[in-house]
C-alpha cells in the first residue's frame, strides 16, 4: 500500500460496530421520515399552494433604474397576466438594493413544483423530484449540484432549531423564518405542517430584499410530485 | 429501548443497517475529510432514506452504487445547508473529528487536511476511485457524471493530496 492510501486508511479508520441503540435509532428516524412523507402526500392531494392563484400583489412598472432601497411599496393589481419569459407583462420592482425585477414566468413548469415569478433574466436551469434551481439565463455553471449564484427550492423535513436565530418573514401569510448563514447565503424556511418546510436559498451575491424574497417564495407550489430532500 | 420490528421493511432495514453500517461510517469519514461527526450526520441522512427509499433499493440491480450515490447525494447535500452546519456548531459537541494524535506523523495530518480542502465532490472521486479501486464507470455512477470528470476530478484531487504529502516530506511551511 502506497503512504497515500495507508493515511487515508489512517483517517478512515477502524471499521467499529454500532453502539447498542444505534441501528435501532436509525430504523426509528427511517419510520418517522416515511410517516412525514406519507402525511405530506395526503396534505397535498395534488397541490399545496402557499398562496391562491392570482392572490398575489403585483404592480406594473417601467423599466428604469432600479428605485432606491425601500422606495415603491408593491400595490395589489389585478392578477397577472402570461408573460413571456423575461418578458413585462406583469412585473414586481421591489425597489431593493438590487434592483431585481420579478416577471410572471411563462416557461415549462418544473417537476416537483410550480411558480409564478422569476426575476426578470432568469430561468429554471434544473429541476428534479427534490430540487429546482433558478439561474441567470447563460449562467455558464450549469452543475445541478452547485448552487453557487442560484436560488435553489426544495422541500425539507427539517428547519434550524432554536439555537441559530432567523429574522421572522410573513409570506402569504404564514409566518417563516429567514436565516443568514456566515457567508451570506440565505435560507428561507415557510412551515408547511406535519414538519414539512418549503427551503428558498439566495446564494451570498443576491442582495434582494427581504419584501422580494417573500414574493417569490409566495409564487411557489409545492406539487404532489415533490421529493423531500433529506428523509 | 429496543424498537418493535413488526413488519418486513423494518427487520430487513435492521438487518442491513448492522451487517453494514461500520463500513458506512468509515466510508463517510473519508468522504467528509476525517470528520467524524458530520460523517455520523452523514450516514445517518443516507440510512433514513435508504429506508424511504427501501422498495427501490431492494429492487435496485446494484444495492451497493445505490448506495454509494446516496451517501454522495447526501454528503452534496451537507453543503448545500449551510445553517445546519450553523446549528451543530451551536450545538454542544461531542467528540467530532478525530484530532491529530501525538502520534501521528506528520504527513497524515497534512493528507488529512488536504483532503478536507477538496470540493465535496472531488473528495468522493478520490476515495472512491482511489481508496476504494472503483472502475471508473462505477464512480461516475456514484458520483452522478460523465466517466472524463471521474478522471479530471481524480487526477487534480490525487495531485493536491499528493502535494501535500510532498510538501511535509520535505519540511516545507504550508
Amino acid at each position: 500500500m502506497s503512504d497515500l492510501r495507508q493515511y487515508l486508511d489512517r483517517i478512515a479508520g477502524p471499521e467499529h460496530p454500532p453502539a447498542p441503540g444505534t441501528v435501532d435509532s436509525d430504523v426509528t428516524r427511517g419510520r418517522v421520515a416515511l410517516r412525514r412523507k406519507r402525511q405530506v402526500h395526503g396534505l397535498l392531494g395534488g397541490a399545496l399552494a402557499l398562496v391562491a392563484v392570482g392572490a398575489l400583489g403585483v404592480a406594473v412598472v417601467t423599466a428604469g433604474p432600479p428605485a432606491e432601497r425601500g422606495g415603491d411599496r408593491i400595490e395589489a393589481a389585478p392578477s397577472a397576466a402570461p408573460a413571456t419569459p423575461g418578458g413585462t407583462a406583469s412585473a414586481v420592482d421591489t425597489g431593493g438594493a438590487s434592483g431585481v425585477r420579478l416577471v410572471a414566468f411563462a416557461g415549462d413548469q418544473p417537476e416537483g413544483f410550480t411558480i409564478d415569478m422569476v426575476p426578470e433574466g432568469w430561468e429554471i436551469q434544473s429541476s428534479v423530484a427534490t430540487t429546482l434551481l433558478i439561474a441567470p439565463i447563460g449562467l455558464p455553471d450549469r452543475n445541478p449540484d452547485s448552487f453557487a449564484n442560484k436560488i435553489t427550492v426544495s422541500l425539507q423535513d427539517e428547519a434550524p432549531g432554536a439555537g441559530v436565530p432567523g429574522e421572522q418573514v410573513t409570506v402569504a401569510g404564514r409566518p417563516a423564518a429567514l436565516w443568514t448563514s456566515e457567508d451570506g447565503v440565505r435560507t428561507l424556511f415557510v412551515p408547511l405542517g406535519d414538519g414539512a418546510y418549503l427551503n428558498v436559498q439566495l446564494w451570498n451575491n443576491l442582495r434582494w430584499d427581504t419584501a422580494t424574497i417573500a414574493e417569490f417564495a409566495a409564487g411557489i407550489t409545492v406539487t404532489d410530485d415533490v421529493q423531500r430532500s433529506r428523509g | 429501548m429496543k424498537v418493535g420490528r413488526g413488519n418486513a421493511r423494518d427487520q430487513e432495514f435492521h438487518d442491513f443497517v448492522s451487517a453494514r453500517r461500520a463500513g458506512l461510517v468509515r466510508t463517510a469519514t473519508l468522504l467528509t475529510g476525517g470528520d467524524a461527526h458530520t460523517a455520523e450526520d452523514l450516514v445517518q441522512t443516507t440510512l433514513t432514506r435508504l429506508y424511504v427509499a427501501w422498495p427501490s433499493f431492494r429492487a435496485a440491480r446494484n444495492p451497493d452504487g445505490y448506495l454509494r450515490r446516496a451517501l454522495v447525494n447526501c454528503l452534496v447535500d451537507e453543503h448545500r445547508r449551510p445553517w445546519r452546519r450553523a446549528e451543530r456548531s451551536t450545538a454542544v459537541p461531542p467528540e467530532t473529528e478525530a484530532p491529530v494524535s501525538a502520534d501521528e506523523p506528520e504527513a497524515a495530518g497534512e493528507v488529512r487536511r488536504a483532503l478536507r480542502e477538496l470540493p465535496p465532490r472531488m473528495r468522493a472521486a478520490v476515495v472512491f476511485r482511489y481508496f476504494y479501486e472503483l472502475d471508473i464507470a462505477e464512480t461516475a455512477d456514484a458520483l452522478g457524471c460523465s466517466t472524463g470528470t471521474v478522471k479530471s476530478q481524480t487526477a487534480r484531487g490525487l495531485d493536491r493530496l499528493r502535494e501535500a504529502l510532498d510538501r511535509s516530506v520535505s519540511g516545507a511551511v504550508i
